[in-house]
């Protein structure tokens, strides 16, 4: 029991600090791709992306992998740093400093399929579908639960400890989506995909409330009273109490587990729907506008859901005595607190939303990028220079309040084979945060990488953020 | 600019600038590291919280406590009032190991004029008591129209005392006086809290 106990503390313990370790500022924004229009993973970003392929297959497994780490309001080195400080004093330090604002997060993607192509009666309509695998977590701080954790009530008699300040939520899942993109006319082109999520789990708990608070009572029965008011807390899951069952299990837990999972990503878990939209405008010949939303869908958790909630109010000033007294019979404060908030573990089938992502930029190009010979315009083809400059803005919805994230670019096409994308992404945190995109083409092979923060690479540890994508496709 | 533009034509940077690009996007994937940093500093990590949460409270009149003796005489030689509360805070394997002092504050006001003991004791699972059992002598008071006298003590359970007691599952407490005479009047108020002292190392 001892160890069990110890061991979860630890684990939980390695796990808060492990979400210090770095920050995000924008967790699912891939700032390099977006609008990329030679990758066709921008696709996936923007439906409605104007592309000039005829047609993609990406490389299975290796198509696209991007992963996302970070933390908002810290960094590995803040609480690391083999700087001779206590390792206490850095993380009474951060525990001062950080607020409630603040959020680890980590995001993954893993792109097994990806296909598009023109279609041959109206090539003006491109068709692309796949599949990827997705892991999103983000957690905010807890900073007052963390504080009582660290401190204890001593020094904070009469001060409220928020339980609004849990709020945290973890997916897993497989997407499976088809789309199509329409250039609609010489100025507009849209598009649209439609999403099929399956869930492999999910793990939420936010809009908790409550307070947990010891008031000092001088004219009161004790010297305190401590109150837990108006609890509402929830711990909703889907497709762990399963795992669990199968993690205790102890002979081939590893191969139930695998064919569990396995089976969830195939169908056969919890499933929802969703959209992409999203829209290319040409303002002027060399100025465009495009705008998209992604995510935008819900999944709906029926099976293998255990949720944890406790509600109500309990007031506890200590046990009086003596009973013969008082007339009361005896009394188990546990006991008595789990009846009062209604600790209760259902079976309740929940939905949520997935987070939705609103992207858009502003883009003016220049250089023309062909020797002349082209009457694109006239053709109904775009135009192709080599040169751009815009802007774009992103917004990720998240339990607490949106991630925003706004960047300049400049992107270029350096030869037939290469292109490149810098990136100056501005955000509260961080006004060093310089990403680079490049995309290569050999023999009909797509390579590309892309990362943000290169600023600090040469201090990892020091960065908040950090984010990495590649991915090989064959283009035609 | 001349024999830049040269340069840019003749000896070829333009058709170099792909691998330059490639070869700096290689070195910063080379040279990314992660430096003065110790992950084994969890292991320094101690918390040592500190909870300060209310124990037991009684308000004893001692007229009721007279009342329930069936003793008929003048003076009563000892009256007693005892209480038995379920209490096994301590039993937890997190506090037997974690939890290294215990301060029990006990405050009494008292306006009885008589002075008494308070005994508190811990218990296991079959009734029998633990370690040593605790007795505050509490002042008399200077009768119910008069302020109440304070009585205040700081009772310390340290490592030893919290070891010893990790089987405690209940606690018994009596307040004893001695000698009342009947026409007594006055009450006391007990109030007492617990400071419990956390060191936990990951």
């Amino acid at each position: 029991m001892l160890k069990t106990t110890q061991r979860c503390v630890r684990i939980l313990g390695c796990v808060l600090l492990g979400l210090w370790s770095v920050m995000v500022t924008h967790a699912q924004q891939k700032e390099g791709m977006y609008d990329f229009t030679s990758i066709p993973q921008s696709l996936l970003l923007n439906p409605g992306a104007e592309i000039n392929f005829n047609s993609h297959y990406g490389v299975p497994f290796l198509s696209q992998f991007h992963a996302n780490l970070g933390f908002k309001g810290s960094s590995v080195y803040d609480i690391f740093a083999d700087d001779g400080r206590s390792f206490n004093a850095k993380v009474e330090q951060q525990l001062n400093q950080l607020t409630d604002r603040d959020y680890g997060t980590i995001t993954q993607q893993l792109e097994l399929l990806s296909f598009g192509w023109r279609s041959t009666r109206n090539p003006k309509l491109y068709f692309s579908g796949g599949l990827y695998q997705e892991l999103d977590m983000i957690a905010y701080f807890p900073k007052d639960l963390l504080l009582l954790a660290y401190e204890g009530n001593q020094n904070f008699i009469n001060k409220s400890f928020k339980l609004s300040d849990i709020s945290a939520t973890a997916e897993l899942l497989t997407v499976y989506h088809f789309g199509y993109t329409k250039q609609l006319n010489k100025k507009l082109t849209f598009g649209a995909r439609a999403k099929l999520y399956s869930s492999i789990f999910n793990s939420r708990s936010t809009r908790n409330s409550g307070r947990l608070t010891t008031i000092d009572t001088p004219n009161g029965n004790n010297f305190y009273t401590h109150i837990a008011s108006n609890i509402d807390f929830s711990v909703k899951t889907s497709g762990i109490a399963s795992l669990e069952e199968d993690l205790s299990n102890e002979e081939d837990a590893s191969s139930t587990i695998t064919s569990t999972i396995f089976k969830r990503a195939l169908l056969g878990g919890n499933l929802g729907v969703g959209v992409d939209v999203g829209f290319s405008y040409r303002i002027k010949e060399q100025w465009v506008a495009t705008g998209s939303m992604t995510d935008f869908g819900l999944i709906a958790y029926t099976k293998d859901v255990q949720n944890y909630t406790a509600s109500g109010s309990y007031a506890y000033e200590g046990f009086e005595t003596p009973e013969a007294l008082t007339g009361r019979s005896a009394r188990d404060f546990l006991d008595e607190l789990e009846e009062a908030l209604d600790v209760d573990t259902t079976q309740t089938a929940y939905t949520a939303m997935r987070p939705v992502k609103l992207q858009g930029s502003l883009k003016y190009m220049f250089n023309r990028d062909d020797n002349g010979s082209c009457n694109c315009v006239l053709d109904g083809n775009y135009t192709l220079y080599s040169d751009a400059v815009g802007i774009q803005v992103f917004s990720q919805f998240r339990p607490k309040r949106s991630q925003r994230a706004i960047s300049l670019f400049y992107q270029k096409r350096i030869s037939n084979f290469l292109s490149a994308k810098i990136n100056y992404t501005i955000n509260d945190f961080s006004a060093t945060n310089i990403g680079i995109l490049l995309s290569a083409y050999f023999y009909k092979i797509n390579f590309y990488l892309s990362t943000n923060n290169i600023l600090s690479y040469g201090n990892l540890a020091k960065t908040r953020e950090l984010a990495v994508q590649f991915g090989f496709n064959i283009i035609p | 600019m001349n024999i830049l533009k040269l340069l840019w034509r003749k000896v070829g940077i333009q058709s170099m600038l792909p691998y330059v690009l490639f070869g700096f996007c290689l070195a910063i994937s080379v040279c990314a590291c992660v430096k003065d940093v110790d992950f084994d500093q969890v292991d320094d990590l101690i918390l040592t919280p500190v909870y300060d949460i209310d124990f037991i409270y009684a308000a004893v009149d001692i007229e009721t406590l007279i009342t329930q003796n069936d003793d008929s005489s003048t003076i009563l030689p000892e009256v007693i009032a005892n209480d038995t509360l379920d209490y096994d805070f301590l039993e937890n394997d997190f506090v037997t190991d974690n939890i290294v002092q215990v301060t029990l504050t006990f405050e009494f006001e008292n306006t009885i004029e008589k002075g008494f003991d308070f005994n508190f004791q811990f218990l296991n699972s079959e009734n029998q008591p633990i370690d040593q059992s605790y007795t505050i002598p509490v002042l008399p008071g200077a009768g119910v129209d008069a302020l109440p006298v304070v009585t205040r003590r700081d009772i310390i359970l340290d490592r030893a005392a919290i070891v010893a007691l990790s089987t405690a599952e209940k606690l018994t407490s009596s307040i004893r006086v001695e000698e009342v005479s009947r026409d007594l009047t006055g009450n006391i108020i007990l109030k007492s809290k617990a400071l419990y002292f956390v060191s936990y190392q990951f």
